[in-house]
C-alpha cells in the first residue's frame, strides 16, 4: 500500500475516533434541535438601546401563549365560565408543557407608601367638592359589605385602592392568577411555556394538546382560540420534521434504487451510503459542538450534502483505475466546494455560519471516506445496466451545432429576460410556513383582547428624566394629532409638583381642619392612634421621581421603563395599532426613535442577501483565478463556463417562474456552483469520451435532483425556493458539463 | 407504664377531632349545598359585627337580605347607615352605582349567602365537617391576589347559612349572622 494511501486511511480512522469522541461529549451535554426562526438571525446590530428595548418587548410574548374563549351564542352564566377556566387551568397544569409557577405578583409597597402623592384626578376633584365624601364612603364600607379591605389605621380615605383603579385594564376581571374575564364575557388565560417546550421534541406535544383542548371546548359548546409565537414555532418545527423525514427517505429510496440498478450489487450502494452517513454525521456533530444546537433549517439544507458528497463516491465507483484515476478530481472538487461554503463563515449570520460548518465538515468527511476507506475494500464496477448507460452517455455533447450563433443568441436572450424578471423578496415571513388555520385563529384571538398592541414602538432617549418626560409629551401630542392610540409613561405619572400639591390638598382638607381626627374619634379609635396617623402623614412628604415611580409601577407600565445609565434614560411608547407605518417613520421628534423589528429583520435579510451574493461573486473569481492557473486559459474558461451557465439558468428560471429571489436562493446557487464545478473539473480532467465520467456525473445529477426536486414541494417558501433553484441549476450543470471537456480530436480516452 | 398510658391517652385525644369529622373540597361543598333549604325567593334579617383591630368596639349594623334564585341577592343595610348592594350576575351595584370587574366577588357572595357552595371550590381550599346537625366549612383562598382581600372564610349553618366570618388581612374580621330564611311569594 503506498504511503499516501496509508496516511489517508489513518486519517479516516482518526476522523471516526474524533466523531465518536464529539458524539460522546455532546451526548453528555444533551442534544438540542431548535426550530425558532429568530435564532438563525444575527443579533440586532443597531444600538444596544434599541436591542434592549426590543428584548423587553419580546420577552412578554416570546414564551407566552394566550388562550381565548369568546362568549357563546347563548349567554353563559358566570359560574359556567368560571368552570371552563378552572378545567382549562387544570389541563394546563397536568400537561407538563407550561410553567407551573404563577407569574410573580406586583409589589405595591412603593406606591402604597406614596399614596398621598399619587392621588388620581377624580379623587382630587371629589375632595375639592366635599372633603367629607371620602370619609362617608369609607364609613359606609365599614358598616356594609366591603368588597375590598379597608386599612382604617393607615389609609382611611382608601387612596391606594383609588389610585390602582386608574391603572387596572378597563373592565378586565382576574378570576385567578392566569385567567381573566373581560366585560364582554370573553375568557382569556395566559400561559408561559416551559423553556424546554421550544425543543423540537415538545412541538408535537404542544400541538396535540391544543387540538385536544379545542375539541373539548367544542364539546362544551364553546370555541377555544389561541395566539402566541410558541404555536407558530411548534407548527414550523413539526412541518420541517415531517418534510425532512419524508423527503429524506424518498430521495434516499431513489438513490438506493438508482445505485442498485447501475452496479447490480449491493456493495457499491453500501459504500455510497457510508460516505453520505459519515458526511452527514460529521456535519451534524461539528455544528452541534460549535453552536450548541442544530437548527431545523440547517438540517433541511444539510440534506444538500447528499448531493455533493455522493459525487465523490460515484466518481470513485465508476472509475476503472480506482483512486489513482479520480483522486485529483475529487480532491479539487472537495476543496472548491469547501472554499465556496467557507465564504459563508465570514458573514455575521448564524444561520449561514451553521450551514457553512455543516457543509464544510460533511464534505471533508465524505471525501476522506472515499479517499481513505474505499480503496481498502474491493468494490465491483458498473453492472450490465450501468455499462449500457455508460455507452449511451459517453460522447454526450459531441455533436456540433450547424448554426451555433443563433442558438447562443436565443439562449442569451432567454437568460437575460429571465434574470431581468427576478424579484428580490426579503420579507422575513418567507422564512416561515404559516399554517392558515393557525394564523386565522391567532388573528381572531387578538381581536378579543381588551387591549391591542402593535409590534412596532417608539424608543425615547434623553439625558435626564425631565427631558425624557418632555420628549414623551411632544411625541404623545404628535400621535394624538394623528389619532394613534398609544401608551406612554408621561400619561400616568403625576409630576413632582402635582405630587406635592396632592399632599398639600390632603393636609388642608383632613389634617389642618381636624376633620379626620374628629371622624376617627367618632368611630372609637384611640387618641394615640389618631395622633400617630397625623404624624405619619406629615412624615410622608417625599415625592417620587419618574424613575422611582416607573420602577415600582404595575406591569404594563413598568415594561415601558428601560432605566437610566451613565449616558441616558430610556423608555418605550407603545402603540395600539399602526394605521400607516410610513407616517410614523417620518414622525420627526428628536429623541424618539421608531423601532420595527420585523422591518429590521427583513432589511437585515436584504443586507445578507447582498452580502451572500457578493461572497458568491468573490468565490467565483477566486476559484476562477485558481482554475485558470491550474488548467490554463482555455481549460480554465471551459471549466468555469459550467457554473456560470448553471447559475444564470437557475436565476433566469426563477425569474420566469416568478419565484422570490431571497438570501436562500443565493445559498442554493452556492451549492450549484460547488456541484457544477465538480462536473466541470471531471469533464476537463477526463474528457468527454470517458464513459465513467459521464456515468458518474449523470448519476450524481440524478441523485441531487431527486433530493432537491423533493424540497420544491416544501410548504416553507424558503425551502421551496431553495429546492427549485437547485433543481434548475443542477439540471443546467448536467447539460452544460460536457462543455468543459476536451473536444473529440484532442480527447484522451 | 402508667406514664406511657397517659401519653397514649393524650395522643389519642389529639387525634380524636381529626377522625371525628374532617372532610374536604367539592364533596363537602356538595353535601352542604344539599342540606341547605331551597326557596326560589326568600328574605332574612341579619346583623353584622365588624371587628376592626384599631377600634375599641366592633362596628355593628343590621339589615335584611333578599335572595332571588335568578336575579341574585340584595343586601340592605338599614342601621346605622342605610345602603343597598345588589349582587347580580353582572357584578355588584352599590346604591345604584355599578362597580366594574366584580363578577367573581358577586358570584362568591351569591354562593355564600344562598348556600349553593359548588362554585367556591375554584377559588378556595375547603375543609370542614357536615356530619352533625350543624355543619362548618373553612375556606382559604388559593390565589395570592384573593389572599390580599380575604385570608380565610368560616361558614357555619344547619338548614341555612347561619354564620359567615370573613377574616381580612391585618387581623380584621367581619361576622355576619343570618336569621332563618322566610320564603317570599314569587314576584309577578
Amino acid at each position: 500500500m503506498p504511503a499516501e494511501r496509508k496516511v489517508l486511511a489513518a486519517a479516516w480512522l482518526g476522523l471516526l475516533c474524533g466523531l465518536a469522541a464529539i458524539a460522546g461529549v455532546e451526548h453528555r451535554n444533551g442534544w438540542h434541535l431548535r426550530a425558532d426562526i429568530l435564532t438563525l438571525l444575527p443579533a440586532s446590530q443597531q444600538q444596544p438601546a434599541v436591542q434592549q428595548a426590543t428584548q423587553r418587548m419580546a420577552q412578554s410574548f416570546e414564551q407566552q401563549l394566550l388562550l381565548v374563549v369568546p362568549p357563546p351564542a347563548t349567554p353563559a352564566t358566570f359560574e359556567q365560565t368560571l368552570e371552563i377556566a378552572r378545567l382549562l387551568e387544570r389541563q394546563m397544569q397536568s400537561s407538563g408543557l407550561f410553567e407551573q409557577e404563577a407569574p410573580a405578583s406586583w409589589d405595591a409597597t412603593t406606591w402604597q407608601q406614596h399614596r398621598y402623592q399619587l392621588v388620581d384626578t377624580d379623587t382630587l376633584e371629589k375632595i375639592a367638592r366635599d372633603p367629607s365624601a371620602l370619609l362617608k364612603e369609607t364609613e359606609a364600607a365599614l358598616f356594609g359589605l366591603a368588597t375590598s379591605p379597608v386599612d382604617l389605621e393607615h389609609d382611611p380615605l382608601g387612596l391606594h385602592q383609588r389610585t390602582l383603579r386608574e391603572f387596572l385594564p378597563d373592565n378586565v376581571e382576574p378570576l385567578s392568577e392566569r385567567a381573566f374575564l373581560t366585560g364582554t364575557g370573553t375568557l382569556f388565560i395566559t400561559a408561559r411555556l416551559r423553556a424546554s417546550a421550544f425543543d423540537a421534541g415538545h412541538a408535537q406535544a404542544l400541538l396535540h394538546w391544543m387540538a385536544d383542548m379545542k375539541r373539548w371546548a367544542n364539546g362544551e359548546g364553546r370555541t377555544l382560540l389561541a395566539s402566541g409565537l410558541p404555536l407558530f414555532a411548534a407548527n414550523g418545527a413539526v412541518q420541517a420534521q415531517r418534510e425532512i423525514s419524508l423527503f429524506g427517505s424518498l430521495s434516499l429510496a431513489g438513490v438506493v434504487l438508482l445505485l442498485l440498478f447501475t452496479f447490480s450489487s449491493p456493495r457499491p450502494l453500501l459504500a455510497t451510503l457510508t460516505c453520505i452517513g459519515i458526511g452527514t454525521a460529521a456535519g451534524f456533530l461539528l455544528t452541534h459542538a460549535v453552536f450548541g444546537y442544530v437548527h431545523m433549517l440547517t438540517l433541511v439544507f444539510g440534506v444538500s450534502l447528499i448531493g455533493i458528497s455522493v459525487d465523490y463516491a460515484l466518481h470513485y465507483l465508476c472509475a476503472e483505475g480506482g483512486i489513482a484515476d479520480v483522486g485529483r478530481g475529487i480532491t479539487l472538487a472537495m476543496l472548491s466546494s469547501v472554499a465556496a461554503f467557507a465564504s459563508f463563515f465570514a458573514t455575521p449570520f448564524p444561520g449561514l455560519q451553521q450551514i457553512a460548518a455543516f457543509s464544510g465538515a460533511g464534505l471533508v468527511a465524505a471525501w476522506l471516506t472515499v479517499a481513505g476507506l474505499l480503496p481498502l475494500v474491493r468494490l465491483p464496477g458498473p453492472g450490465d445496466l450501468g455499462q449500457r448507460a455508460m455507452r449511451a452517455l459517453s460522447g454526450r455533447g459531441d455533436h456540433r451545432l450547424r448554426h451555433p450563433w443563433p442558438v447562443a443568441a436565443v439562449t442569451a436572450l432567454a437568460l437575460l429576460s429571465g434574470i431581468a424578471m427576478l424579484q428580490p423578496n426579503d420579507d422575513v415571513r418567507v422564512l416561515q410556513s404559516v399554517d392558515p388555520a393557525l394564523a386565522e385563529d391567532d388573528a381572531q384571538a387578538r381581536l378579543h383582547l381588551p387591549e391591542q398592541r402593535a409590534s412596532q414602538f417608539f424608543l425615547v432617549e434623553a439625558a435626564d428624566p425631565a427631558e425624557l418626560a418632555r420628549i414623551e409629551q411632544s411625541l404623545s401630542e404628535r400621535l394624538e394629532g394623528l389619532g394613534v392610540a398609544h401608551r406612554a409613561l408621561v400619561h400616568a405619572y403625576p409630576t413632582e409638583a402635582q405630587q406635592a400639591a396632592s399632599h398639600r390638598t390632603l393636609q388642608a382638607a383632613y389634617y389642618d381642619s381636624g376633620a379626620l381626627a374628629d371622624w376617627y374619634l367618632g368611630l372609637g379609635m384611640d387618641d394615640s392612634l389618631v395622633a400617630a396617623n397625623a404624624e405619619a402623614f406629615g412624615a410622608a412628604a417625599t415625592v417620587l421621581s419618574l424613575p422611582a415611580w416607573a420602577e415600582a409601577a404595575p406591569p404594563p407600565w413598568r415594561d415601558l421603563w428601560l432605566g437610566c445609565d451613565a449616558t441616558a434614560c430610556r423608555s418605550i411608547v407603545t402603540l395600539a395599532s399602526v394605521p400607516d407605518p410610513g407616517t410614523l417613520t417620518r414622525l420627526d421628534v428628536p429623541g424618539a426613535t421608531w423601532v420595527d423589528r420585523v422591518e429590521e429583520i427583513s432589511s437585515l435579510l436584504a443586507r445578507y442577501r447582498t452580502l451572500a451574493t457578493e461572497a458568491l461573486g468573490v468565490v467565483y473569481l477566486v476559484l476562477g483565478a485558481a482554475f485558470l492557473a491550474l488548467f490554463g486559459l482555455r481549460g480554465g474558461l471551459r471549466v468555469l463556463s459550467v457554473p456560470a451557465l448553471s447559475v444564470l439558468t437557475a436565476l433566469a428560471a426563477s425569474g420566469l417562474l416568478g419565484l422570490p429571489f431571497t438570501l436562500f436562493s443565493v445559498l442554493a446557487l452556492m451549492v450549484v456552483v460547488g456541484i457544477s464545478l465538480d462536473y466541470g473539473i471531471f469533464y476537463h480532467l477526463h474528457g468527454r469520451q470517458r464513459p465513467a465520467t459521464a456515468l458518474a456525473i449523470s448519476l450524481s445529477a440524478l441523485t441531487t435532483v431527486l433530493a432537491f426536486g423533493m424540497l420544491s414541494f416544501s410548504s416553507t417558501a424558503v425551502v421551496e425556493t431553495f429546492g427549485k433553484t437547485l433543481f434548475f441549476g443542477i439540471t443546467a450543470a448536467w447539460l452544460a458539463a460536457p462543455l468543459a471537456g476536451q473536444p473529440i480530436r484532442s480527447s484522451n480516452p | 407504664m402508667k406514664r406511657w398510658r397517659l401519653v397514649a391517652f393524650f395522643v389519642a385525644l389529639q387525634a380524636l377531632p381529626a377522625y371525628a369529622c374532617e372532610q374536604r373540597g367539592a364533596v363537602l361543598l356538595q353535601q352542604i349545598s344539599e342540606r341547605v333549604q331551597k326557596h326560589r325567593r326568600w328574605t332574612a334579617p341579619f346583623s353584622q359585627r365588624n371587628h376592626i383591630r384599631v377600634l375599641k368596639a366592633p362596628l355593628v349594623s343590621t339589615g335584611r337580605v333578599e335572595v332571588d334564585a335568578e336575579s341574585g341577592v340584595v343586601w340592605l343595610i338599614e342601621k346605622p347607615i342605610a345602603s343597598r348592594m345588589e349582587v347580580g350576575p353582572q357584578g355588584l351595584t352599590v346604591d345604584g352605582e355599578a362597580l366594574r370587574s366584580t363578577q367573581l366577588v358577586a358570584a362568591l357572595l351569591r354562593a355564600l349567602i344562598s348556600g349553593e357552595l359548588g362554585v367556591l371550590e375554584q377559588t378556595f381550599e375547603v375543609s370542614g365537617c357536615s356530619d352533625s346537625p350543624r355543619w362548618t366549612a373553612d375556606l382559604t383562598p388559593r390565589s395570592a391576589a384573593m389572599q390580599q382581600r380575604i385570608t380565610r372564610l368560616a361558614l357555619a349553618g344547619s338548614d341555612h347559612v347561619e354564620l359567615l366570618t370573613i377574616h381580612q388581612p391585618g387581623g380584621n374580621r367581619l361576622e355576619i349572622e343570618l336569621q332563618a330564611p322566610q320564603p317570599l311569594a314569587d314576584a309577578g
